[in-house]
């Protein structure tokens, strides 16, 4: 057990310590943990808030900060990241062990928190012997700092309350289950999504097809009334001519009308004799 | 033992003449206290405090057995067995009390279990300390005791509590770079 030994000693040499939580109870929690279970000359600060949080450390170097990571989730994110990426800017040793704790985790914000530079996460109920083992953990990591990347080494394990281990599987199947529905509450809106769209590509196509047979059916029969029409003029230019025709027989059948002036005298005697009768 | 002969606060006629037991002691005080005011301010996250004030207390509770029967046997103290067996019975009176609480779901049910949990983890320590503890008081001597933190003992007295630590970041897919 060397290695416990060692980093007992480690744990135990640190004397500042801030408590970054604004809920009092857990503040109270918490330095009870430490108080009697940790380093015994242990100074804890607390801060209610990110910015809080910042100036304690900017006014006095801490050797860990203990915090709750859904401050809310992204104050707590800011808070850890501009710590971890602030190696200009502060004075104060930007590579400190962090340990957060929540009531629950999803994958997402341990994806997060870890790549905003967390060194531990906890789950809820805290537990003192947990709460060391982290410590022990987290001061045991080297820290990486890339233009991408600033925190301790992520190919690591995050720790959680081992007297809770069932309840932490059922937690893991609970992640995993939560893992996949996501992954699958995702693909159905894809699903979803394109099928709206094939939906509303298929409404444009047939709105396109009925316009299209209404001008061509309106085309027809603007055909069809323009050949009728035609058709009338000329049953009326027939008719006309035929008219014309009928006449024009009448006429020539018709006998011419006597020119009395013409008539012999026997011709004009028949022709008097007839007007007479 | 009533509130008059069981202060709130761990004071010093309660002292066994051993730091590292004296400041055992008053964690439990400390602890029964804070699971207490939580209930009389009663805030919206009530459960998640007592729950964690409960993990707590039965770490430190099998942490503080393990260091005083630790040095009661480094010492050859002729009560040990005595001892062990009372230590066994507040265990397993604990342990019920724990249970109970966590079947319950009604919220003023949990509150009362709580409240009757740290009453009972009060005047038993008060009562032990008085009555138990301060039989060993001039057979114990510092160089018998564990010093090292209470979380520490918590950790061994616990079963499973080697290093096998749970690792969160493996209920995720993937590992991070670097
Ligand atoms: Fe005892």
């Amino acid at each position: 057990m060397q290695d416990k030994v060692e980093i007992v000693f480690n744990i135990l040499s640190a004397e500042y310590c801030l408590v970054l939580d604004p809920n009092p109870h857990y503040q109270r929690l918490v330095k009870e943990i430490l108080r009697f279970g940790g380093p015994k000359n242990l100074e804890i600060e607390f801060a209610v808030d990110a910015d809080h949080g910042l100036r304690l450390l900017r006014e006095g170097s801490m050797h860990f900060i203990v915090m709750e990571t859904k401050l809310p989730l992204e104050e707590s994110i800011d808070f850890l990241m501009k710590i971890r990426k602030g190696r200009a800017k502060w004075n104060f040793d930007i590579s400190l062990p962090i340990i957060g704790y929540a009531d629950a985790f999803t994958p997402q914000e341990i994806y997060r928190l870890r790549d905003a530079g967390i060194s531990e996460l906890m789950i809820r109920p805290l537990s003192a012997a947990i709460f060391f083992k982290c410590l022990k953990s987290a001061s045991s990591r080297k820290f990486i700092e890339t233009s991408g990347y600033c925190g301790p080494d992520r190919r690591r394990r995050l720790v959680m309350n081992y007297a809770n281990k069932r309840r932490a599987d059922d937690r893991a199947a609970e992640l995993a289950e939560a893992a996949k529905a996501e992954e699958a509450r995702l693909k159905a809106e894809a699903d979803a999504k394109a099928a709206l769209q094939a939906a509303a590509k298929a409404e444009e196509e047939k709105a396109r097809k009925l316009e299209e047979a209404q001008a061509e059916a309106a085309r027809k029969k603007a055909q069809a009334e323009e050949l009728a029409r035609e058709k009338a003029q000329a049953e009326a230019a027939a008719a006309a001519a035929a008219e014309m025709a009928r006449k024009k027989a009448e006429a020539e059948a018709a006998p011419a009308k006597p020119d009395p002036s013409a008539m012999t005298q026997e011709e004009l005697a028949r022709h008097l004799l007839k007007q007479k009768k | 033992m009533t509130d008059q002969a069981c202060p709130i606060e761990w004071t010093p006629d309660l002292s066994v003449g051993i730091e590292a037991i004296d400041d055992d002691h008053k964690t439990f005080f400390v602890v029964a206290d804070l699971m207490q005011s939580a209930i009389r301010e009663n805030p919206q996250n009530l459960e998640a405090i007592l729950r964690s004030s409960i993990t707590i207390l039965q770490e430190y509770v099998n942490g503080h057995f393990l260091r005083e029967e630790r040095a009661m046997e480094a010492a050859g103290y002729p009560k040990l067995a005595e001892h062990h067996a009372l230590h066994e019975a507040f265990k397993a009176t604990a342990h019920r009390f724990v249970e109970d609480f966590n079947k319950i779901v009604d919220h003023n049910e949990q509150k009362k279990a709580a409240q009757k949990l740290a009453e009972v983890v009060h005047d038993w320590v008060c009562d032990h300390i008085a009555k138990v503890d301060m039989a060993y008081k001039d057979f114990l001597k510092a160089e018998h005791v564990d010093s090292r933190p209470l979380a520490f003992l918590s950790q061994e007295a616990d079963e499973g509590g080697d290093d096998d630590d749970f690792d969160l970041m493996s209920m995720i897919p993937g590992d991070g770079p670097q």
